[in-house]
């Protein structure tokens, strides 16, 4: 079965134990204000294009048979006629033209994968399937999740959360960790900010908690100045995982810097969201008050 | 803020001008000429006794260990009778005979350019250069001590002695001259390459001498690691009964008596130095290293006298020091239980001892090769960690002390660090602590492998789990291993070769006939008819280098045999015979095959798959696009660039094919045997030639443009995103117990190394999973692309910055601009 990737990353060293490799699914469910991989969100291929790179050749512009392409001081690309065929992409030499997203089957994946296994056995490591959100491309999703445990590769599943509950079964079978995120406790707030209920993703939590255990969940929570990184919020993140008793470690990830550049090379509008980097002083708050819970965070 | 004592020596070394001293050339001159008729044997033993008895030492009130190179703080004498650097000193030092020098040379090269009719040609790629932004090699008349980049300075008094005196009677004599003229004897040359040698413009240097436009010879002996050990243990004095004792089995020996001048030389040497002093170190001088060292600050000051005095000797002859943990350990040890010494005071004399040996690795280079070149070559690497004799592991606290003070000290020193499986982790998370913090300084080994290396050389086992590391990266038998002679072959000079039935082109125009007469391009019918008739070009040119190897070697032997090397390695004395005869227990010559794997392999994956599978274009469309630049090719260079599946992206059939055609040079290497009677065996070293030859060279069938560099050593050139696992299994898959010696440089950002313990813990595990599957060498340059770029801007913002050049590290602002932009230019894994 094909399914829809972006990228496969090894010497991945903060997806889970280990060194692993990292498999982009792309599409995804929510569409967070925040979101540092925009190329992850559409579930389909895309152009992106890289001005800063462009050395103004011109050969995209030749190459494209839908005459998409015209260039000013830069390459424009009209969206209408682009029918995403990649030509140019082929064409550029600069990488600076790239189309996102390309069809593969869940064998070869696995077979690219495997050729690291080498690392992964020393290292304790494996392939991380991340995206985008690969439980949106759920028949791929478990065809490679077969094809890496026949390998004996250890895997692990980087979710939002936001999938059908009816996939829980399968997905305890065949995923030897998960790294779970929850983004915000108030319903509000999250669906502002991602587009998102989250009732079903906070179910599938507890759901996932419950038969996997904590030895293999993991939740991850992404601190996002200006929308999760209040006491308050924090707080409530905290009670969450308090009133369940989790025993096991609670991720904190540091939001990356904003990625305005990735919006502009897609095309698209970056979303007005105020974001800065955390002070070490909120990072000292934002862990004791996880701590003052009873929990073990982890900053990574 | 004070700056502490070992602050102050890497500062005064970092921006001192290095002042040239004619002190041992003139006292080894005056000494030469009055032994006339004596042997070429007892004149060398002679004539440093000579120097050793006149010369200045400059004893120094940062010193906590004595002895420098010269009468200066920073100096460095000349090797006037070896001549590597002679014509260097004779044209560049002063205006006006730079001025000479520049127009002579100017009119030899316009001369051959049109007496072959390649003016225009060669005019024309002049020109292409300059417009693709490329730096043109500097042909400007600063003098040396003008330079920017490896400046050096002379008195007044002292370059009058050396034009007028020392340099007039060595013209015809240094043993350069003589090696040059037997060389053009020898039939080594084609007619147009003695042509093209003749007319070379510019450079100055002779410590390369290029036979073909694909092969070269090194003029000095060099790459030798002396027997620190007996010296501690037994002492000069010792050792001067050892010679008498032998003498007494012998009979009358002209070698044997040379031996016993050159120990006197030194002890003259250490007894003199000894008189400079004062205090405490007056004390210690006094007794080593005439005597065994009794503790860690005599061991260490008694193989610090040797190896100076030794270097004064031989300069510029990368005298390396090996396994210094092992041999100076049980001082330590010794030291530290009866409470002679703590961790940090032997800490500070490390750092002392490391950025002594950086000073001692500085080369007067030609001028034109300022921007490919830097002050400290770091090529003077000490040996850390990895198996001992009897099997068991080394490391040990000293280990991890050399280790600390390669980070704190900042020096130019390699530390060679051997890995093999029962090296704990945590020496592996310190060293990646280290990296993280911007240490670039360690080179990593795979004991496994280089001792299977060694073996399969003809090693023994307990001598092959002694290995050490001498010059960039080459494994030797510290003691027991005479000297290598270096040479090079230019892998893709070769291919060149093939395609163009013999012929050879740089940007200075065609030599004709130079290689074989193996076909036209297009009359290869498979792609195994083309890397048959490569293999034949590489059998050809092996041959050669092999032959104009041995030549030098008998030259050396006969106008310049070592003493001084002699009396300190082990199996001269037995034998009764000069290093330079093979008197050593092993020997080793060697060839380094460079520029490179990865631009071979890479030419010759686009050639199978587009020329021979594909039929994209035709193997004659190909030079074509070549000689071109590839302008007006465009087609063929976007096919040839979007091909995928090149070399170090740890796509199987590319490693297998670059395995197979270095398997077979290297195969044919390994039938020879060298002058000295040891085998000829093959290093993958480039130094600075990869940028250098770059720049003279045209583009190749991967992509690569004109005049831009090779890939360094045994770097990928074309790495994909796949990233850091697949470039090493690339790497891994060449056949390298087969290899003596090999460079793999990646670049990691910081955050991708020592972040934290986990981190650390993660990038051990990506070593030790190489070294598994059989890579063979890494040295990590660990440094983000911003802080390089920031670097090459504000170099006064970054004084420290280490980085991995070829086979050793050095500042990076002690950098041509060229060879910078090549490191920046490195894929950065992150």
């Amino acid at each position: 079965m094909q399914g829809l990737i972006f990228d496969i990353q090894s010497y991945a060293i903060h997806d889970g134990p280990g060194i692993r490799t990292c498999i982009f699914f792309k599409g995804c469910p929510l569409r967070c204000a925040w979101c540092h991989n925009p190329e992850s969100q559409e579930q389909k291929p895309e152009m992106a294009y890289r001005e800063n790179r462009c050395t103004r050749c011109g050969g995209c512009v030749e190459t494209c048979p839908c005459s998409a392409l015209s260039m000013n001081e830069a390459v424009r690309r009209n969206a209408r006629l682009c029918t995403v065929c990649g030509q140019c992409a082929e064409a550029c030499l600069d990488d600076a033209m790239e189309k996102i997203g390309y069809e593969v089957s869940a064998r070869e994946v696995a077979r690219t994968a495997a050729r690291d296994k080498p690392f992964y056995d020393e290292s304790g490591g494996g392939a991380t399937l991340t995206g985008g959100e690969p439980t949106s491309q759920s028949g791929f999703l478990f065809e490679l999740l077969n094809e890496l445990r026949r390998r004996g590769i250890h895997t692990a599943l980087e979710t939002c959360g936001y999938f059908d509950k009816n996939l829980l079964d399968r997905l305890v079978e065949s995923v030897d960790l998960f790294l779970f995120d929850i983004k915000h406790l108030s319903a509000g707030k999250h669906r502002q900010a991602t587009g998102a209920e989250n009732r079903r993703i906070l179910d599938n939590f507890l759901a996932l908690a419950d038969r996997a255990g904590e030895q293999r969940v993991i939740p991850r929570i992404p601190v996002i100045p200006g929308f999760n990184s209040d006491p308050a919020s924090v707080e409530s993140t905290a009670q969450f995982l308090a009133g369940m008793k989790w025993r096991g470690p609670v991720h904190l990830l540091a939001h990356h810097p904003w990625a305005g550049d990735k919006y502009r090379m897609l095309g698209r509008d970056a979303p007005r969201v105020e974001t800065g980097p955390i002070s070490p002083g909120q990072r000292d708050r934002i862990f004791s008050i996880y701590v003052e819970n009873g929990l073990t965070p982890v900053w990574s | 803020m004070a700056l502490s004592r070992i602050e102050r020596i890497r500062r005064r070394y970092q921006t001192d001008v290095p002042i040239i001293s004619i002190e041992r050339a003139k006292y080894f001159t005056r000494s030469w000429k009055e032994t006339e008729g004596l042997s070429a044997q007892m004149r060398v033993a002679l004539a440093m006794k000579n120097v050793y008895e006149k010369m200045q030492h400059h004893v120094d009130p940062d010193d906590r260990i004595a002895g420098c190179w010269t009468e200066h703080f920073f100096g460095i004498p000349v090797d006037i009778e070896r001549g590597v650097f002679n014509r260097v000193l004779e044209y560049e030092l002063t205006k006006k005979s730079m001025i000479v020098h520049r127009s002579r040379s100017l009119l030899r090269v316009l001369r051959y350019l049109i007496r072959r009719g390649d003016l225009v040609d060669f005019v024309r790629n002049q020109k292409k250069l300059r417009n693709d932004g490329g730096l043109p090699l500097d042909m400007s008349l600063r003098t040396m001590s003008e330079r920017e980049i490896n400046a050096f300075r002379i008195s007044g008094d002292d370059l009058a002695c050396l034009r007028k005196e020392l340099l007039p009677y060595w013209n015809g004599r240094a043993m350069v001259d003589v090696l040059e003229k037997e060389l053009m004897r020898s039939g080594l040359y084609s007619e147009d390459m003695h042509d093209f040698v003749t007319a070379l413009p510019g450079n100055t240097s002779r410590q390369v001498i290029m036979l073909s436009t694909c092969a070269t010879i090194s003029s000095y002996q060099g790459h030798v690691i002396l027997d620190y050990e007996r010296v501690l243990k037994r002492g000069l004095s010792g050792m001067l009964e050892d010679v008498a004792g032998r003498k007494a089995r012998g009979g009358p020996n002209e070698f044997l008596d040379s031996v016993q001048i050159a120990i006197e030389g030194v002890q003259t040497f250490a007894r003199r130095l000894a008189g400079k002093t004062g205090g405490e170190m007056r004390e210690r001088c006094q007794r080593v290293p005439v005597h065994p060292a009794e503790t860690f600050r005599e061991a260490v000051q008694s193989i610090w006298t040797l190896k100076t005095a030794v270097e004064l000797a031989h300069p510029v002859n990368l005298h390396c020091f090996g396994r210094l943990d092992q041999i100076l350990y049980p001082y330590f040890e010794k030291d530290l239980a009866e409470g002679v010494i703590d961790q940090p005071a032997a800490l500070e004399l490390l750092e002392e001892l490391l950025l002594k040996i950086m000073a001692q690795n500085i080369r007067p280079e030609s001028g034109v090769l300022s921007n490919f070149y830097q002050r400290f070559l770091g090529s003077s690497p000490v040996t850390v960690g990895g198996l001992r004799p009897d099997g068991r592991d080394g490391t040990n606290e000293l280990t991890h002390l050399f280790i600390e003070a390669a980070h704190r000290s900042r020096a130019i020193t390699n530390m060679s660090v051997r890995v093999g499986p029962r090296t704990p982790d945590s020496l592996l998370a310190e060293i990646a602590g280290y990296l993280g913090e911007g240490t670039s300084s360690f080179s990593l080994f795979n004991d496994e492998i280089n001792i299977a290396a060694m073996r399969k050389r003809g090693f023994s086992e307990t001598d092959a789990r002694d290995y050490s590391i001498m010059g960039c990266v080459e494994a030797t038998c510290p003691g027991r291993t005479g000297s290598m002679g270096a040479n090079a072959m230019l892998l893709s000079r070769l291919l060149d070769m093939t395609l163009r039935n013999g012929d050879s082109r740089t940007m200075a125009g065609i030599i004709r006939r130079e290689g074989l007469p193996t076909g036209e391009p297009d009359e290869f019918l498979s792609f195994d008819d083309l890397l048959s008739a490569l293999r034949l070009q590489g059998k050809h040119f092996i041959k050669k280098i092999v032959d104009a190897s041995n030549l030098r070697d008998r030259v050396m032997a006969e106008q310049l045999p070592a003493p001084y090397i002699s009396a300190f390695m082990d199996g001269c004395l037995e034998k009764a015979k000069d290093v330079t005869r093979g008197g050593a227990r092993y020997d080793l010559s060697g060839i380094s095959m460079i520029n490179s794997i990865a631009n071979l392999a890479d030419s010759l994956w686009v050639i199978r798959k587009l020329v021979f599978e594909e039929g994209a274009f035709s193997l004659g469309d190909l030079v074509r696009a070549v000689d071109d630049n590839f302008a007006g090719h465009e087609d063929i260079y976007r096919k040839i660039r979007k091909l995928k599946g090149k070399w170090g992206n740890g796509n199987a059939e590319c490693d297998e094919l670059a395995a197979r055609v270095m398997r077979d040079l290297f195969a044919e290497t390994y039938k020879y045997t060298s002058y000295k009677g040891g085998p000829f065996v093959v290093y993958v070293i480039s130094m600075i030639t990869h940028t250098f030859d770059g720049r003279l060279s045209i583009a190749s069938p991967d992509g690569r443009r004109a005049a831009t560099p090779f890939a360094a050593s045994c770097n990928p050139a074309n790495v994909e995103r796949s990233g850091v696992t697949a470039s090493l299994r690339s790497v891994a898959g060449l056949p390298f117990e087969d290899v003596m010696g090999c460079a793999v440089n990646m670049k990691f950002h910081p955050t991708a190394v020592g972040a934290d313990s986990e981190t650390r813990a993660k990038w051990s595990s990506l070593i030790r999973t190489y070294f598994k599957m059989g890579g063979s060498q890494l040295q990590p340059t660990c440094v983000s692309s911003e802080t390089l770029r920031d670097a090459r801007e504000n170099p006064e913002r970054h004084g420290d910055l280490i980085v991995k050049v070829g086979g050793y590290s050095t500042y990076f602002t002690d950098l041509g601009r060229e060879i910078q932009q090549e490191i920046i230019d490195r894929t950065e894994h992150s």
